[in-house]
């Protein structure tokens, strides 16, 4: 006598009984939901980190609204996707891929990516596999954060609960800092970099006496427009963005200034609405280097 | 018909840079939106890219429902092109209403703004943070749009614009009217039928981009990806007006509106509205 077992169709609602806890803010959900209800983020996140033995870590992209972000996320994402040298990223997900894909077929049409919605659950996020040699098993996620929503986070707490749930638990951070701007005298970029590292001491919990060991790269993009931060990004710092510099004596442990630009040369066109800034030549430089310093100061398994 | 005066705050949420901030806030309020309101204004505030594709130059009408129970009644449209170069402004004109002010316009936002707009605006291309008057608008407390309340019957039917009445009042959750051409319209009229009190706390957009944060009980869109991204976000009810609706109606109000509409007894509609039945009270 053969017997043969099936589960019975009302045990499908068991899986119900259990929420899934959102990754970024940890509230649980039902497992059918695409975004978590209370920050929404992508719950794919959840599902992933669910099924690997690897805790995934945070890395924050940080910056006010134009500075390059999605721009930069995009490219390092494509430059560590294709070539095969110690550093390598490899999305998991389909969903990871669409930022490098909107990223590089924009600027292969000369033309820079939309602005970044200010809805989280219209936010590229990525969730890749880090192969380096310092790090074994890495695996980070990364938003792109829109700017405007980071703003609005430090100047209304809890408006927008994705950006503090994720900062909270970052491991590692990229502050970007349009250097194009402070190289024409506007100090508007060195202001908003003090208001986000005040911000990531306070999420982090430190006290001003003592120092915070979450590893910073200050990156001063659109380095393009001014050679000077290419040539020395730290006394670039010391001359263009004293207040930041002074804070981050004061607060970081584990810092360093860097300088990018993906662009060889802008330009501008006029059409029915308005002026816009359109990239001529790509020509990434300072995309990867604070990626690296990064991967190797960030501590594993903080979480 | 009684009118009397009532007193609205109102405020304009754009993108500029100013001193204090670069993008989205509120660039200009009246003497009474606080720090904390408009901490609640900017939480729900519609941004860059809250106006679906092909909208573009259409005026969304939304209404949000604040925590203490006022209105935030708000006009949406683009406006110029934002500070940074970045793609259109997206401008929207706000108006706060109290209870009183709810009361005098018999709850029917549609008379509020058409109030509203009598009187002469600043201006939605505002470039820098300033202050702007308070409105003291001449309310009446009719609240019904008969001719809105005829185009629509004449579009959609009356079997059509009673289920979307009946959708409104049995709703457990978000609701999406599918409506191909004029979703103002066609919300003036249900808004001019829906009874007193369920209009109280009826938060909705016509055009709004569908999103998280901002959970409107109502949704007006109109095409396939507006629809998409509603039950993509909400996954909620939606009533397709595109087609012939037949009205199996679950309230007996909205049953009997249908009766009403159906034999075009306009003269009732009104009563009907204010008092939540058609019966005489």
């Amino acid at each position: 006598v053969s017997a043969v077992y099936q589960e019975l169709e009302t045990m499908r609602i068991a899986q119900y009984a259990v929420g899934l806890p959102c990754y970024i803010c940890g509230e649980g959900n039902s497992r059918d939901e695409e975004l978590c209800r209370h920050c929404h983020a992508p719950l794919a996140l959840a599902h992933q980190a669910a099924v690997q033995k690897v805790t995934p870590q945070m890395l924050g992209v940080v910056g006010p609204a134009g500075c390059g972000k999605t721009v930069l996320l995009g490219m390092l994402l494509d430059l560590l996707s294709r070539q095969a040298d110690d550093l390598q990223v490899l999305a998991r997900g389909a969903f990871s891929i669409s930022l490098q894909q909107s990223v590089v077929s924009h600027l292969a049409r000369c033309e820079f990516p939309p602005k970044t919605p200010s809805e989280p659950d219209r936010w590229n996020w990525v969730h890749a596999q880090v192969k380096a040699p310092s790090r074994k098993g890495l695996e980070l996620i990364v938003p792109d954060m829109s700017g405007e929503s980071l703003v609005e986070e430090i100047n209304h707490p809890n408006s927008c609960p994705v950006v503090r749930s994720f900062l909270e638990k970052t491991h590692g951070s990229l502050m970007l800092i349009d250097a194009g701007r402070l190289d024409q005298g506007d100090n508007e970029p060195d202001f908003f970099a003090m208001k986000v590292l005040s911000f990531l001491c306070e999420l982090h919990g430190r006290s001003p006496q003592r120092k915070l060991d979450l590893p910073v790269a200050m990156v001063f993009t659109k380095a393009d427009q001014c050679e000077s931060a290419f040539e020395d990004a730290t006394q670039f710092a010391q001359k263009q963005t004293p207040g930041l510099w002074q804070l981050c004596q004061q607060r970081l442990s584990k810092f360093r200034f860097f300088a990018s630009g993906v662009v060889g040369a802008c330009a501008f066109t006029y059409n029915r609405t308005g002026k816009q800034v359109v990239p001529l030549r790509i020509e990434p430089r300072g995309i990867v280097e604070p990626f690296r310093w990064l991967v190797s100061e960030m501590k594993p398994g903080r979480r | 018909m009684s009118s009397r005066s009532v007193t609205l705050d109102q405020a304009l949420f754009a993108s500029v840079r100013s001193a204090k901030n670069e993008g989205y806030q509120l660039v200009a309020r009246s003497d009474g939106i606080d720090d904390a309101l408009t901490r609640e204004i900017s939480a729900w505030a519609p941004t860059h890219d809250s106006l679906p594709e092909g909208d573009r130059e259409l005026e969304c009408v939304s209404l949000h429902v604040l925590d203490d129970g006022r209105w935030c009644l708000a006009l949406t449209r683009s406006s110029g092109i934002e500070y940074s170069g970045r793609g259109r402004n997206v401008a929207t004109w706000m108006l706060i209403a109290d209870s009183l002010a709810i009361d005098a316009f018999a709850a029917q936002p549609f008379r509020l703004l058409d109030a509203a707009a009598m009187l002469p605006w600043p201006g939605w291309e505002v470039e820098s943070p300033g202050a702007v008057p308070q409105l003291e608008l001449l309310a009446g407390r009719s609240r019904l749009n008969l001719q809105a309340v005829s185009l629509a019957c004449t579009r959609y039917g009356a079997a059509a614009v009673a289920s979307a009445v009946d959708a409104v009042l049995v709703a457990s959750g978000p609701l999406a009217i599918l409506a191909e051409r004029n979703r103002r319209q066609l919300l003036d009229a249900l808004l001019s039928l829906l009874p007193y009190d369920r209009c109280l706390n009826l938060s909705f957009t016509a055009g709004l981009a569908c999103s998280p944060r901002r959970p409107f009980a109502l949704h007006v869109v109109s095409g396939e990806d507006q629809l998409r991204s509603f039950r993509r976000t909400f996954k909620g009810d939606v009533l397709d007006l595109r087609s012939p609706v037949a009205a199996t109606l679950q309230s007996s109000y909205a049953s009997e509106l249908h009766q009403l509409l159906r034999t075009e007894m306009w003269s009732q509609l009104a009563r009907c509205a204010r008092m939540g039945s058609t019966k005489d009270e």
